[in-house]
């Protein structure tokens, strides 16, 4: 057993259990740090296949700012007791909810264990990123090139956030009904 | 293609991107009152209109690397979500003073909808189909949850906003397995692999079908159909019918380009597009069956809207699957989704104006004994309530007719009983409220209905184009039929 394959297992292991407490956890601040795990359990499995530029940025942005908004709104909002309990939820949904997870888990397995020529079918290979001058150069190229207008577009999305925001978030005063 | 061309051909968007920064510009300025915003949008669409109009493409036209396709039809469909955008900035204002809600944001918000959906119908690259997804539904969420102070308003945000992100993660995981199977995000990339590929097809397969299930939960066909109602119940009137009108289009027309993903003509490919449309003829059929029997039974006008725009995805679900087994007939979903808006806004428009005496919504009894507090109204409302239940000489009845039409082209025979059966069903709710305005005398307690001068003409216009239409078919019809064999 070579080691990419022990790392690969190791991450795996640690993100599905860490993804299943964020759920199962009833303290909102447990969950809040369950995710955490599965965050760093995902950078290193971006790390074991070449994109480390992901994985820093999987850390950088999820763990770093992300996780620290989730837990001040957690903070603000005052929920330290819990709430997140499922057994409050209807044995219906819970059972509908589980069937259908079965159903998608094993369309999945099916298909994985179906398709053993899955191969890597992208124009990057590893060889031709290092060749290129890294992920990091390869990502900007792409971004400011051919992937320019899904890039601009992008800044529309952020106006949007960001009126949205203010309008939802403005005090109640400011509520105005002239024409 | 020069640059210069490119460049007019986009320009329509280009406009409305520059409108949205002018209109936000301009309600810095001045704050203290909300026209600038109002006419700065209305402007802002009206350019875009122009430009549509004079900047017609010929043929399909790739921009962007691939990212965009610039046909006819899109042209077309912005010129149309241009004029529902005039017609909803006329027509709600005195609702939103009405209902303290007369926000410059909710201008702001409407013209980013407009945009993201209408990148959303151009968009040939799966990245940028769910970054206009995002830019259309961010502006929706908001808007539904515009009366801060209403709990089923909240209520109607938050759920949409939940589904809605549903939506989004499992359209991403779709899009996720497809690239992994693939290689490439461009549909047109992913068109030419399914030409020459001899892989395995497994991983596709998953990948298509989430795909085709985030959109058939985004245009809330059965059984993905469950926020529906209460969120267009819960949202402001004006909002719903943006939701109801825009975002159904840009759902349809983005549906219509997931099916056409793959080369469906290869032998490889045959059997899985008949489990395809198998699972189409289910959803359509169930959405059908379950919008036409509980819009009968609903109360409020705004769920029985819900409901009946759960039967009218059922329908054009039925010319989507026509389109799949004779890819021309694509036409007939075109035509039901251009006369279903303009029913359609002109007939929130309409329940906008009501002024109901508590805080519940607009019910049906509202209606009662219309016709003798306001012939003229109440004619607006039959012109619409008939147009939906499809009766001749209104847009519903040829928006219906040529799905028929098509599924019998396709040998879905039977599928078009079903609808026809459903039809007739639905027609009831929708003659129902016909009669309370006219045969019962008015009531006291019923709601009052009023409305501005710019109000009532964006509902007279909506009205005319639903009218005349119907009296001449046969113009509009020829345009899109020539647009859909271009396409």
């Amino acid at each position: 057993m070579n080691l990419g394959f022990f790392a690969f297992c190791v991450f795996s292991t640690i993100a599905i259990f860490g993804a299943l407490s964020v759920v199962l956890k009833k303290n909102p601040v447990s969950s809040a740090f369950a995710l955490v795990m599965v965050f760093f359990a995902f950078a290193g499995l971006y790390a074991l296949i070449g994109a480390h530029l992901i994985a820093a940025l999987q850390i950088l942005v999820y763990t770093g700012a992300i996780m620290v908004l989730f837990v001040f709104v957690i903070m603000l909002l005052n929920q330290d007791t819990p709430v997140n309990d499922l057994k409050e939820s209807s044995g219906l949904f819970k059972g509908v909810a589980a069937l259908a997870l079965a159903g998608l888990a094993m369309i999945l397995i099916h298909t994985v264990l179906r398709a053993q020529d899955i191969v890597a079918v992208g124009q990057l290979t590893e060889e031709k990123i290092t060749a290129q001058g890294g992920n990091l150069r390869v990502v900007s190229e792409a971004l400011f090139s051919d992937h320019v207008f899904h890039f601009e577009l992008t800044s529309f999305l952020l106006l949007g956030a960001i009126v949205s925001t203010v309008a939802l978030a403005k005090r109640k005063t400011a509520l105005g009904g002239e024409s | 293609m020069d640059s210069f061309e490119s460049l007019s051909l986009v320009s329509p968007w280009l406009v409305l991107a520059g409108g949205i920064l002018a209109t936000m510009m301009i309600s810095v300025v001045r704050v203290s009152t909300k026209r600038p915003a109002q006419v700065f949008a209305i402007l802002t669409l009206f350019l875009t209109l122009l430009c549509c109009l004079k900047n017609m493409p010929e043929g399909t036209q790739v921009l962007f690397n691939g990212a965009m396709e610039v046909s006819p039809l899109t042209t077309l469909a912005l010129a149309l979500l241009s004029v529902l955008g005039i017609l909803f900035g006329f027509g709600s204002s005195r609702y939103l003073t009405k209902e303290k809600i007369h926000f410059s944001d909710y201008y702001h918000l409407l013209l980013i909808l407009i945009l993201g959906a209408s990148i959303l119908m151009c968009a040939k690259d799966l990245v940028v189909m769910f970054i206009a997804l995002e830019v259309m539904s961010l502006p929706a969420y908001t808007l539904a949850g515009f009366r801060r102070n209403d709990a089923r308003s909240n209520e109607a945000a938050i759920k949409y906003y939940i589904t809605g992100g549903t939506l989004g993660a499992v359209f991403l995981l779709g899009a996720s397995f497809v690239f992994g199977a693939t290689g490439s995000t461009h549909l047109a990339d992913i068109f030419l692999w399914s030409q020459g590929t001899t892989a395995n097809f497994g991983l596709f397969y998953v990948g298509h079908v989430l795909l085709l299930i985030a959109f058939l939960f985004k245009v809330a066909a059965v059984p993905f159909h469950f926020w529906k109602p209460d969120v267009y119940e819960g949202a402001p009137t004006a909002v719903t019918g943006v939701m109801a009108t825009v975002v159904t289009m840009a759902g349809f027309v983005v549906l219509a380009r997931l099916l056409g993903m793959i080369d469906s003509a290869r032998i490889e490919w045959v059997p899985y597009f008949e489990s395809l449309k198998q699972l189409i003829r289910l959803v359509a059929v169930l959405s059908l069956v379950v919008g036409s029997a509980v819009v009968v039974t609903q109360k409020n006008l705004k769920r029985m809207l819900a409901y009946s725009s759960i039967s009218h995805s059922g329908y054009l679900l039925l010319g989507l699957l026509a389109a799949m087994t004779k890819p021309e007939l694509i036409y007939s979903v075109w035509i039901y989704l251009f006369g279903y808006s303009l029913m359609t806004c002109g007939l929130f428009l309409l329940i906008s104006q009501s002024e109901p005496r508590e805080d519940a919504g607009t019910e049906l009894v509202d209606l009662t004994g219309l016709f003798k507090r306001s012939p003229f109204r109440t004619l607006l409302w039959t012109i619409f309530l008939l147009s939906m239940a499809g009766m001749p000489l209104t847009i519903g009845f040829f928006t219906k007719y040529f799905v028929f039409l098509s599924s019998l082209d396709a040998g879905e025979g039977i599928f078009a009983v079903v609808a026809a059966v459903c039809a007739v069903v639905g027609a009831y709710a929708y003659l129902r409220p016909i009669a309370l305005m006219v045969m019962r005398d008015a009531d006291p307690t019923a709601a009052s209905f009023k409305t501005s001068f710019t109000g009532q003409l964006a509902v007279v216009i909506s009205a005319l184009g639903v009218v005349g239409w119907g009296i001449m078919p046969n113009l509009v019809i020829q345009i899109l039929k020539g647009i859909a064999l271009q396409h």
